[in-house]
Formats: C-alpha cells, structure tokens, sequence
C-alpha cells in the first residue's frame, strides 16, 4: 500500500485525542467558570486569574496543534470542543449552566481560535467576560480593542424547530446540512481534524427519512441538485442517500433499514479522503498507481469507519455498505442489502453528474449504461426495479 | 390550600407513584439488559400504575435533565449523574422531553425501555434509537438542529440548500399534493419473500462480512495508525461471535486471521490475549462440546509469544475443562516466557491442570524438561509425580539423580514410573546397580509381587552384563545350594526380566533353563519365554548380542 495514501486518516487516528478533548473542554469550562466568579471582585491584571488564563492557554495551544483550531461552543443545553460534546457529570452541568448564564449574558456563546493565543488576548477575555455587553460584543471582542487570535462564538448557530418550517425548507435545509456534513467530514479528515460526530448525520438522516414518507416525489427531485469541482463529493453523497432512502422506501425496507441506506450513503466515500485531492480532480487518464490508489479508497472507507470502536449493527452496516457499494457484486467478497442499494444510487449519481472527464449522462442513457455495460457490477433484481424509483426523475 | 392547589398536590403524587414503579422496573431491566426475555415481565408491575394515569390525564410529559426525569419541574425519577443512567444518556445524546400518551401497552413500554437504557456495549445514541422503535405511544423531544452549523458553515449549507430549492422550484412546480398522496400509497415493489432474500438482516452475516473487511484491510497494509482502533473493533466482534454463540463464526474469522502474515496480523492476535474474551470463548466450547475445539486450538496458537502465563493461569482455573490440554499446549508452547509460572504449577497447581501441563511439556528440550519434572516431583499428587518422571530422560545424568532416589519413593506408582523410565536407559551399570539394591530393599520389604516384576522387567531390558549375570544367577541359583529346590518366585521373576531383555544371550539361558527347571512352572515360563524371545529378536541382532554376551 502506498505510503503516502491515509496521511489525514493517520493524523486523526489516535483514540486518545477524543479523550484528551473530554478532559480539555472539561477543564475550560472550569477555567471560565473561575474567570467569570472571579472577575466579579478583582481586575483583569490580577494574579487570581493566572491559573485559569494558563489553563485555557495550554487547552488552545494543544487542540490548534493537534486538530488545527480550537473552538469551544457553549450550547444552550450542552458543551461542544472542536465539535465533540464534552461529558459532563451532575456538578459539570451545573458549572455550565452557570457559565451559560453569564456568558450568553454579555452575548458570548463561545471561544475560537486557530493559531496559539497570545496572553493579551487572555487578558482582555477576562475583561470581556466582567464588563462586556452584548450590544457591543464583536467575534473580535470589544471593537476599540480587538482581539489579536482569540474570536468569541457572538451568535449561537440558528436553532430552528424542524416541524415549523414548510416541507420544502425541510427538505432544502436538511439537504445542504448533508452536503456540508459530506464535506466537512471529507475536508475534517484530509486536514487531520477530529471529524463531525456521527449522531449528528444521524439526525440529518432520520430527517431525510421523514421527509421522503411525507413527500417521496418531491424528496426525490433533491437528487437533481448537482455541482462539480471540488464541491462534487458533498453533493454525491446527499444525492446518494436521497436516491437509497427513496429506493429503499420503494422495494418496501423498513425506516430503521432506510436510516442504515442513508447514513452509508453519506459515509460511502470517506474514503477519498485518504487519496492526494490532485487525484481526484485529474482530467487526464490516469496511472497504474493512481488506478490502485483509487482501488484501495473503499479500504480507507471501511478503515474511517471502523476505528469508531463500534460493532452493533447499525455501525458495521454503515461501514460495511460504505466499503462494498464499491465492489463488483459477481466478485469474490458478499456484499450485503445496503451495498447492493448504495451501488446502483451511486453509480446512477455518478453518471448523471458532469466529471473533470466527461460530461454528464442523461438520466435514459444513464439507466442504460447501468443495464449494459455496467449490470456485471450490480443485484440484478434490484437493477430492474431501479428505473421505476427514479422515473420522476427522467 | 386552596382546591386548585389540592388537585396540583394529587397529580403530582399520582405521577410520582407511577413513576417510582416505572423507576424500578427500570432499574430491574437494566441490571438484566441481556435477558430480553425477562424484560416484559419486570415491566408488567409498572404498565398497571402508568396506564391508569394516561388514560385519566391523556398523557404525561416528562422533563430529562441528567439527574432525574421531572413533572412539573419536579423529579419524579432520579438517580446518579453516571454513564451508564438513564437520565444521564438521554440528556448527554440530547433528549429533553419524554410524553407518554394514552394507549401505552406492554408491548410498546418494553420497546421504550430497549431503546432508552443504556446498553454497556456502546451503540447508537438514544435519539436514534427511540427514532427507530417507531413508538406510537411515546413521543420524544430532543434539542433540534444539526449542530454542523457555524461560522463558514452556515453559507456551506445556504449555498447547497439554495441550489437544492432551485432544483425543487424547477422540476417539483408540477408535483401535487394528490401526486405525492398517489406515489405514498403505492405498494412495495419488492413482497416479503423478495424482501428477505435481498436483505436477511442476520447478524452472523453481518458479523462475517465486517470482520472480513477488517481483516482485508489489515492485509492490504491500509490500517496504518488506526490499526489499535481495528483491532479493537476486532476484538468486540470476537466478543459478540461469543455472545451470539456462532461457532462456526469464530472458527472462520480465526483461520482467516492464522492465514495472515505474522507481522501483519500481530496487533490483531494481541486482542486474542484478553483473559476475559478468551474465557467466554472457553466457557461457550465447554458448554457446546466439540463445535468450538479447532477454533480454541487456532486461538491459542495465535496468541502472542509473551502470553504463555495467560494460558497458565487460565489452565490453573480450568484443569478439568475440554480445552485444558489445548490450554497446556499453548503455555507449554511459550514455555521460555513463563519458566517461573510453569514451575509453580507444576509444584503447587490443580492435579488435573499439571498432569495436562506436563503431558504438553513432553516436547519441550531435554534441559528444560528436567526442571519441570524436578518441580513437579514436588507435587503432592502421586499421579503427578508419577506422570513427571516421564519427563526425565533416563540416560542423562542428572535424570539419573533424579530417578535413583524415586526407586525409593514412598509411593509405589511412582517407583514403578522411575524403574520403567531408567529401565529405558542403553546399558548402565549404574543403574543396574541401583536396580539390584532396590530390588534387594523391596525384598526385605515384603512389597508386591508386581513391582518386583516391574523391576526385573526394567533390569532386563537395560541389557546390562551385571544385569544379565545377576539374573541368570536368579535363575539358576538354587542349584548350588545343598540339593535345595531353588525359590520359584525368585525364579519366575528372573525370566520375566531375561525376557524383558529380549536378547539372544537371553533366549539362549531360557532355553536352558526350560530343560533344567526344577519347578513345572519355571521350566514352561522358561519355555514360553524364549519362544516370545526368538520370535522377536532379529537373527543379526540375535547373532551379534550372543557374540557380545
């Protein structure tokens, strides 16, 4: 295997980071904690709050080292370190909703940063947790004295109820929540970052199910959306979960097997993430190495997937459909239901997209692709039942 | 209080009452999480309490924090901030509030309580889980939103969700409420039995694909700094293989792991030494005779080198189980790791694990075999001492040291062991000396006829010239002794040994002495004996050891 392939897979692949990030986002909030009952009484200047300030300092450093920011989210109801919910117990929770309390007070909902933070900028974080107010608050703090590297979280991600938007914003906001989840993960993990917690796809798939029982024609007509270049990969995988979600729905899978379908679908290509981005991208044939490199990304997949730790069902369907949508089905590895499903969506997405290569399939001459020369590769019932799925498409 | 007060106060404490029954029926369930089973009727006692109370209110709304489920921002249900509570995980994955409605059956309280409790072994997080046991009569709020969003993300997802309702605009303007009423209502295109012969769902399959694909990815060399996660993942596979039972499972995912390279397969043989994994793997061959056996053996075999004192201590505990000498195998295998393990239980363990122990130690160089049969010669089991003689090598020296004194142990079983074992020696005189004294001390002991047989048997087939003359002198002895009939035990016994040696000379003397015998009974032994003698002794070896003789 060529060593240069999975460098960002590498770089992420150390459990311990996750629970150094627990342990870190716990002693934050302790820092603030101390930060905010101290700055009641004493200036910024005082040496009460050296250890605090130092605290926090190290957590920065050590996070921008080892993920390439630092960003501590102070959610309505839970704490979030580079994106991981930081555990609390009975004690920590109520420190938080202390902290909540004074923070989102002053208008901050959080602190940033993607270099090492210099100890000005501590000290003027101390002054802005004391005596600033929201109206005047900036990401870069107090405007007439800015910060340098530190960036205060000023406005907590819109929080919007689901139900009280019309179907179609749903649909919409759940969708480019997927593209984005794609892309982050993808980007998170080429760049070595902790990648975005799967409970989160979780919910934007649970969404997408909704939706497809409530509306099945119009969910489907998402798949319809495309974009090239380098946004291509966060489309795909949307598309691709929208067309197994539907597809799944239409051969008669329960919503629990649809949930597997969807969150494979969006998984089902991290494993690029292990290959050179030029790769990707390339226009020109390619080499015998780069064909093999290509060949092993499923592996990477299954790899990325895998290393969560996490064998019950839900978990190993996810990987294991991820890895074998990619397979031929009339070669030597079995390749389960979600596979057989993700194989032919992905395939269908594929060609109905404009690549560096080639131009996009029409949605007939893309069927008949799947039915000729590509059939070897796909579950030959399910291949005869896929033009009727997508027939709103044509 | 005022009546409207009165009626709060008796809501609350029907709420609490309820919830107190649901509270340790709960709890009940989650001590006994794997037996599924029993769920139902731990739950029964609580149902009674609840139903009555949704179907006086319609329906009860709960509030999660980490600590307790509230009513009306009072806890109604509390219980420890820990991992493994109720509260505690639902709050931590995010759900705020539990509604129970009207109409809630057993059926679907057990469904709850499946989804809701923490099951140990990881898993989804609770809101999925609730989301897919498709409760009609549970309704779950949970904090909204992604929380993909932020900063730059936010336009990320504007952008794509701008374009995705440019696709709606364009191609879903002719999409009616009654088309999408029409395309709900169409029927599956798949039935049932099509259904499940694309996708069985069975976990073995699952199982067997996933630990295929780890191990593909191990072989392809693709694992890099993830391989630790993998071979965890590895390992809990394992582990459910065990907890599902599937043997045959097991035994595939292990002989696909034995055909990898050694190198590449290390850091997965490493989870193969856990001692609990491999006890419940034990556990299941032993409750499953026979289905489990070669996989155990590819188990073993696979462990890491450093792990012999796993095996010992597991074989410590489990000396009478199937596997123990598959077990004594493997540490016997490892022996140069855990010399100092070996010997203590070879000194001081199970009867039955040591005898195992050793039997497996029999390969092992001569040198070392001598120190285990010297430890376990210290056992106090007479079986175990007398299956370590068969480890001393009779014609090293230091055997002999060690075997000489044990003609003399106090247990029978164990002189018979030693006097075969030198008995095995090429020609010695001094162990044929050791023999006559021995055979001499027993005499005046009076001890059983069958040990002196063994005796001489041993003393014959040493071959010896003193030996040989001493019970050609057996034989013969009476003759020169005032006209007295000589002793036919004496007698008897020499030919047992003469033939034990089975030599020519032998042959030659019994010859003899089956036409001279003063006793019937010596003169026919005598005969019989020579005849077994020719009969066995090749005419070159019998030509040369009489020329020797």
């Amino acid at each position: 295997m060529n060593t240069q392939l999975g460098r960002g897979l590498d770089a992420t692949a150390n459990g311990s980071t996750r629970e150094r990030r627990q342990d870190l986002g716990v002693r934050a909030l302790g820092a603030l904690h101390g930060i905010l009952r101290n700055g009641r009484v004493h200036g910024a200047a005082n040496g009460v709050f050296d250890g605090p300030l130092a605290t926090l300092g190290v957590g920065i450093l050590e996070l921008v080292r080892d993920d390439g920011s630092f960003e501590l989210q102070i959610a309505p109801d839970a704490l979030f370190l580079n994106r991981q919910q930081i555990r609390l117990d009975s004690a920590g929770n109520a420190l938080l909703g202390l902290v909540r309390a004074e923070t989102a007070g002053r208008g901050i909902h959080g602190i940033a940063a993607r270099e090492a933070v210099p100890a000005s900028d501590l000290r003027a974080l101390v002054s802005l947790l004391s005596t600033g107010t929201a109206s005047s608050m900036s990401e870069h703090g107090d405007p007439a004295n800015p910060l340098a590297s530190l960036r205060l979280v000023i406005q907590r991600a819109a929080v919007q109820d689901p139900l009280a938007r019309s179907h179609d914003t749903r649909l919409t906001d759940c969708y480019g929540h997927a593209v984005l989840f794609v892309d982050q993960t993808l980007l998170q993990l080429r760049a070595g970052a902790q990648a975005i917690p799967v409970w989160a796809a979780s919910r934007v798939v649970q969404d997408f199910v909704e939706l497809q029982r409530e509306a099945p024609l119009r969910f489907l007509q998402l798949a319809r959306t495309k974009a090239g270049g380098a946004a291509y990969w966060g489309y795909h995988g949307a598309n691709v979960a929208v067309l197994s979600i539907a597809f799944g729905a239409r051969i008669g899978m329960a919503k629990r097997r649809r949930h597997d379908l969807g969150m494979a679908a969006l998984f089902h290509d991290v494993g690029l993430a292990a290959l050179p981005i030029d790769l990707l991208h390339k226009d020109t044939p390619l080499s015998q190495p780069e064909v093999a490199a290509i060949k092993a990304a499923p592996l990477f997949a299954a790899r990325a997937l895998l290393r969560e730790r996490d064998v019950h069902a839900a978990a190993l369907e996810r990987a294991q459909g991820a890895f074998e949508c990619h397979l031929d089905v009339s070669g030597a590895v079995p390749i389960g239901a979600v596979g057989r499903v993700l194989a032919i969506c992905e395939a269908y997405d594929a060609l109905t997209t404009t690549r560096p290569q080639r131009r996009a399939f029409s949605h007939l001459d893309a069927l008949r692709l799947l039915r000729t020369e590509l059939a070897h590769r796909f579950d030959r019932k399910l291949l005869e039942v896929f033009p009727s799925v997508v027939e709103p498409l044509a | 209080m005022d009546p409207r007060q009165q009626r709060g106060a008796e809501a609350r404490q029907d709420v609490r009452e309820a919830m107190s029954a649901l509270g340790r029926a709960l709890r009940r369930v989650s001590l006994h999480r794997h037996a599924r089973e029993t769920h139902a009727s731990y739950l029964l006692p609580a149902l009674r309490p609840l139903a009555d109370l949704l179907e006086r209110r319609g329906s009860l709304a709960l509030e999660v924090s980490p600590t307790a489920l509230s009513y009306k921002g009072e806890p109604v249900y509390s219980e420890p901030a820990r991992e493994g509570s109720l509260c505690f995980r639902l709050h931590r994955d995010g759900v705020r509030s539990i509604t129970f409605l009207s109409g809630l059956d057993l059926e679907e309280l057990v469904s709850f309580a499946a989804a809701a409790l923490p099951d140990g072994a990881g898993g989804e997080d609770s809101v999925t889980k609730l989301w897919k046991a498709e409760l009609r009569y549970v309704r779950v709020g949970a904090v909204s939103g992604y929380r993909l969003d932020g900063e730059a993300t936010g336009e990320a997802v504007a952008d794509a969700a701008s374009r995705a309702k440019a696709s709606l605009e364009r191609y879903g303007e002719g999409i009616s409420a009654a088309d999408e009423t029409a395309a709900r209502a169409l029927p599956p295109l798949f039935d049932g039995t099509q259904l499940l012969e694309l996708d069985p769902q069975t976990w073995t399959d699952l199982a067997r694909r996933s630990a295929g694909t780890v191990l593909r990815v191990v072989h392809r060399g693709a694992a890099g700094r993830d391989m630790p996660a993998l071979a965890e993942s590895f390992g809990k596979l394992l582990d459910e293989m065990v907890v599902h039972a599937e043997t045959a499972l097991i035994a595939s995912t292990l002989s696909a792991l034995s055909a990898l390279n050694d190198d590449l397969r290390r850091p997965l043989t490493e989870v193969l030494a856990d001692s609990d994994r491999l006890s419940r793997a034990l556990d299941l061959s032993s409750n499953r005779p026979g289905t489990l056996d070669a996989a155990i053996e590819t188990w073993l075999s696979l462990l890491p080198a450093a792990e012999g004192d796993l095996a010992l201590q597991l074989l410590n505990q489990r000396g009478a189980d199937r596997n123990a000498s598959l077990l004594a195998v493997a540490a016997a295998a490892r022996f140069t790791r855990c010399l100092p393990q070996i010997e203590r239980l070879l000194c001081a363990g199970p009867e039955s694990a040591v005898r195992a122990l050793l039997g497996a130690l029999s390969s092992a160089p001569e040198s070392a075999r001598a120190s285990f049969a010297a430890a376990a010669l210290g056992h106090r089991a007479g079986a175990v001492r007398v299956a370590a003689v068969t480890l001393l090598v009779s014609d090293d020296a230091s055997a002999l040291a060690k075997l000489g004194p044990l003609l003399e142990d106090e247990d029978a079983e164990v002189r018979t062991a030693a006097a075969s074992a030198l008995g095995g020696c090429s020609a010695h005189d001094e162990v044929a000396a050791l023999f006559l004294a021995a055979i001499e001390k027993l005499k005046a002991r009076d001890a059983s006829r069958d040990e002196l047989i063994h005796l001489h048997r041993a003393l014959g087939r040493l071959g010896t010239d003193a030996g040989f003359q001493w019970l050609v002198g057996r034989l013969f002895a009476g003759r020169r002794m005032l006209f007295k009939k000589p002793d036919e035990g004496d007698q008897l016994l020499a030919v047992q040994g003469l033939v034990a040696e089975g030599s020519g000379r032998a042959a030659g003397v019994l010859e003899r002495a089956s036409e001279e015998a003063d006793h019937l009974r010596v003169g026919a032994a005598a005969r019989a004996g020579a005849r077994m003698v020719r009969s066995h002794t090749p005419p070159q070896g019998h030509l040369s050891q009489v020329a020797a003789a």
